[in-house]
């Protein structure tokens, strides 16, 4: 009956979605290319922060807040999820702003490096940078979509995946950009409803807050006090670089900051997208409090620290576990669908375009279109085999920070900086990369490896861009600005 | 227990208060006509 519950749910969301993509394809929001990649550029900031805010949380932030919450003590999580995760997310709106004055009408990260450095290689390297992780996060995210999915309803893991990857291959491919970011606004928007009716009916079913606080300092007296230790302040470092890394170098990000209307618009969106991670990490680090408090153990019933938000279920009414499931799913979907059409545009704009560009084909936007689809089906059923063929991804997903710090400062200094140039980015991404590469994967060591990757590549830059003959030739910013053209 | 009670309040507020932010700003930028299907008619 449960199971039967569930499975009416699943099949009523995927039915909204698609008589949502209907209505939107019929309304013909996707005209031409710009519209399908980028929006038209005319998006508000309502829209842009939801998009920001639903590609960048996933399936995994809830676990994962809820991992980081039992293995720390309270005061030490809430300074890694403050300084740590928090902080950097709005230092965002430092590549946005020249990105937006100089840049107002780009396609991301790949177009930006293209047009400021001129160099094959680098543009090369900036999308190899780019897919890797966006790749990974829809497969990953496919997975553990199946996982939780699997855990939550009963449903079988291939079921969960097959279904729900066609959703989003089809809906990405029909309406693109404009499609991602109106329904990651309607999604999100019921995410945040359903977190706080989640937050308020277990705080009151668990003796509130006072109730909580008194069930762990029983169980766990040093619980909430703060404990200095080096490998929490490294941590606290490489988490803090790795979402800096995110923020500075994911196309999705770019693409949201880059296909807003104004300047305005999108200090709005920057604004509230880090405010907005507090409810969603809530719901991660409350379910370990709650689990704590109650003397739950966790690893003993699904053997992995971070599932309290599934665990603390059995002891709960069945309608919560329905609106898990829908939360689970609106963390995964959003983060699919932005990531699809993110990786679509890279590829577009970064691999096809400048190939036929090479050969002295002009594409038609009809057919750039297409292949923009085609990408798109292409990347989605790539996903989807992957996950269902379970091929290992927990181990690379933690190499995804590797590929955002190594351009990172390719973005952050060619974005602000006219001295830097084609050499000294090439020299300094390259050295700082392979030393990175060294302390990273050969060591196994990711506080050194992402510490001397960036360290070693902003020096290099900095001080080739100084010397000669480097520091003759200072780019011009009006040159990459077609509006100003 | 201030800690606790700080960071539990402040998301419950937040979880209230940011839905009905985005729904106003989306409903302004609504009004304006940011999303209308002509793109030429779209407003400033």
């Amino acid at each position: 009956m449960e199971q039967l519950i569930f499975i009416i749910v699943s099949i009523l969301y995927i039915a909204i979605m698609l008589l949502f993509t209907f209505w939107m394809h019929k309304r013909k929001f996707v005209r031409n290319l710009n519209d399908f990649l980028i929006a038209g550029w005319a998006i508000g900031g309502a829209l842009i922060g939801m998009n920001m805010l639903a590609g960048w949380t996933n399936a995994f932030t809830i676990f994962v807040n809820a991992e980081l919450s039992a293995v720390f003590t309270f005061p030490n999580y809430i300074v890694l999820l403050v300084i740590g995760i928090m902080l950097p997310m709005i230092l965002g709106i430092f590549i946005a702003k020249p990105l937006r004055r100089k840049f107002s009408r780009g396609y991301g990260i790949v177009d930006f490096l293209d047009k400021r450095f001129k160099s094959m290689p680098l543009r090369s390297w900036g999308y190899i940078c780019c897919i890797i992780p966006a790749f990974l996060m829809i497969f990953a995210n496919l997975f553990m979509l199946g996982a939780y999915g699997t855990a939550l309803t009963g449903i079988s893991l291939e079921y969960i995946v097959l279904m729900f990857a066609v959703l989003v291959i089809i809906y990405c491919t029909i309406g693109g950009w404009w499609h991602v970011v109106f329904t990651d606004f309607i999604q999100f928007m019921f995410t945040f409803v359903s977190i706080a009716i989640f937050l308020i009916v277990v705080l009151s079913q668990f003796g509130g807050i006072s109730g909580i606080f008194e069930g762990i300092l029983q169980a766990n007296p040093g619980f909430f006090g703060f404990v200095s230790s080096i490998p929490f302040w490294k941590l606290l470092v490489v988490l803090f670089l790795t979402i800096l890394a995110g923020v500075f170098a994911a196309q999705y990000i770019w693409m949201g900051f880059q296909s807003a209307r104004s300047e305005k618009e999108m200090n709005f969106a920057f604004s509230s997208f880090f405010l907005g991670y507090l409810p969603v990490a809530a719901l991660g680090f409350v379910s370990t409090l709650i689990a704590m408090s109650q003397n739950i153990d966790v690893v003993a019933a699904t053997g992995y620290i971070g599932d309290a938000p599934i665990v603390i279920l059995q002891y709960l009414p069945f309608w919560l576990s329905i609106l898990m499931w829908l939360v689970v799913l609106q963390f995964a979907i959003t983060t699919l669908d932005t990531q699809l059409v993110a990786s679509s545009s890279l590829t577009e704009i970064g691999v096809i375009r400048p190939i036929a560009k090479s050969r002295g084909v002009k594409l038609s936007p009809r057919k750039e279109m297409l292949f923009s689809r085609i990408i798109i089906i292409a990347i989605g059923l790539l996903a989807t085999f992957f996950a269902l063929n379970k091929i290992g991804f927990v181990e690379y997903l933690f190499m995804l920070g590797f590929w955002q710090v190594s351009i990172m400062s390719m973005n952050g200094l060619g974005a602000y900086w006219d001295k830097v140039t084609k050499w000294p980015a090439l020299i300094g991404t390259t050295v700082g990369t392979l030393v990175g590469a060294y302390y990273f994967f050969v060591l196994g060591d990711d506080f050194l490896g992402f510490t001397l990757m960036l360290a070693i590549s902003f020096g290099l830059m900095i001080l080739l861009s100084y010397l000669p003959p480097f520091n003759k030739k200072k780019f011009d910013f009006e040159i990459m600005d077609e509006v100003k053209r | 227990m201030t800690l606790l009670l700080i960071i539990i309040g402040l998301t419950l507020l937040l979880s209230i208060i940011m839905p009905i932010a985005y729904l106003w700003k989306f409903v302004s930028e609504v009004k304006k006509g940011y999303y209308k299907t002509e793109p030429h008619k779209r407003g400033e």
